[in-house]
């Protein structure tokens, strides 16, 4: 019982470091976001009419990922009734992760470097607040993973948080672009 | 779980996300410097290239443009601005052979887009919920505007650039669709309004020469009509 206590009291100060270099990335993302005068211009990738359709395909890949992410962690903790757990669900789920945040990362370099963290109209500056949030929230949960005695509830919080962010960040960019212009590559 | 993996790969996978953003990063900053402002700009304009297909409020620019091409063979465009009697809004006047243009805006939020004709020193105009009629010569142009159920008389003078009607639209990066129509007076003021994502606003400074303006931190030209 005193140890189970104890690993209690240790696992509510475990987040506190990967917690405070969250926020020091959130912060300084967004930081450097207003800070930095928007070039217009950033590294691009072919194949795509523009940038913002670059972008706009790039986070519908990181959503797709996204909700691999959200199905095979229901899948780990067992709430999928009738969907026992797979050897290879763990792998499945770091890799799908790996590869959502890596679509995201080019998307966010863009913003950033480009365009910066605005407040134009609502959308714009819920874009730029949940983009910096979510990178934050992503060295969080990173970090976390690899302290001992995390508290149980910790990992489903985090990616929870992360989905919710990702959703937030497609709604308000990808969603409103393909529903301004149409579908288009 | 593997442990050792489990320990590791998610500083990997940070590691790897940051090295991917560092090198992004150096790209793009050689791309903003091989490219310069011009490149800014033609940047700009294909980010702006898809004109938005579900227009939300009559855009002007297809009748404008398909109007204007053809007159400038016969005369070239003369421009008319000034204020309303009162000086509660001002009024652009691009007249381009038979065919004319007009801006009414008040600097704050009413404004409209007004496009017809140019006939025997007569000209009326309507478009945007708004309507013009006037009478001009090779110096004024005088007459009635109204705009959203408000009624002006006026007189607008004929001017050169830097003086005159000036307007951009598109999308500037990061997604907003914006739209904003500058009327550049003689005595140096400037009224104009600027809808980002469909609310308008008072629209920021614009400097004349050039026709730069800073919208959010992010640089546009605009056009001067005519």
């Amino acid at each position: 019982m005193a140890e189970i206590r104890n690993r209690t009291d240790r696992s509510a100060g475990v987040l506190l470091v990967p917690l405070l270099v969250g926020a020091a990335v959130a912060v300084t993302l967004g930081v450097y976001g207003r800070l930095h005068p928007p070039t217009g211009v950033a590294v691009n990738l072919a194949g795509f009419s523009g940038p913002l359709a670059a972008k706009a395909w790039l986070t519908t890949g990181a959503l797709a990922f996204g909700l691999l992410q959200l199905a095979s962690a229901l899948v780990m903790y067992g709430k999928l009734p009738g969907v026992p757990a797979p050897g290879w669900i763990g792998t499945a789920h770091r890799w799908s992760g790996r590869v959502a945040f890596l679509l995201a990362v080019p998307v966010a370099v863009h913003c950033l470097y480009a365009v910066g963290l605005q407040a134009a109209t609502p959308r714009v500056l819920l874009h730029s607040l949940l983009g910096c949030l979510f990178f934050g929230a992503f060295a969080v949960k990173m970090l976390g993973l690899r302290r001992p005695g995390l508290p149980g509830w910790a990992l489903p919080v985090l990616g929870g948080l992360l989905f919710t962010g990702l959703v937030g960040l497609w709604w308000t960019s990808s969603l409103w672009f393909f529903s301004t212009y149409g579908i288009q590559l | 779980m593997n442990r050792l993996r489990g320990r590791t790969g998610p500083l990997l996978t940070l590691l790897a996300g940051t090295g991917l953003a560092a090198a992004l990063l150096v790209a793009s900053m050689v791309a903003a410097n091989g490219t310069g402002p011009d490149g800014a700009e033609t940047q700009l304009a294909g980010a702006g290239t898809p004109s938005p297909s579900p227009a939300p409020e009559p855009q002007p620019e297809p009748s404008q443009q398909t109007a204007a091409p053809p007159a400038p063979a016969e005369q070239p465009p003369v421009t008319y601005v000034g204020w309303v009697d009162g000086g509660g809004a001002s009024v652009a006047i691009v007249v381009t052979g038979e065919q004319a243009t007009a801006y009414v805006c008040d600097g704050s939020r009413t404004e409209a887009w007004l496009h017809g004709t140019a006939r025997g020193g007569y000209l009326q105009l309507a478009g945007d919920g708004g309507r013009l009629t006037a009478r001009y010569d090779a110096g004024d142009a005088s007459g009635q505007a109204s705009v959203g159920g408000r009624s002006w008389s006026f007189t607008a003078e004929q001017v050169d650039q830097p003086e005159g009607l000036y307007r951009f639209a598109g999308t500037i990066a990061g997604g907003a669709v914006v739209r904003g129509g500058w009327i550049v007076l003689p005595d140096g003021s400037q009224v104009g309004v600027l809808t980002v994502d469909g609310s308008p606003a008072p629209a920021p400074a614009l400097e004349p020469a050039t026709g730069a303006a800073s919208i959010a931190g992010y640089p546009v030209t605009a056009e001067r009509q005519g």
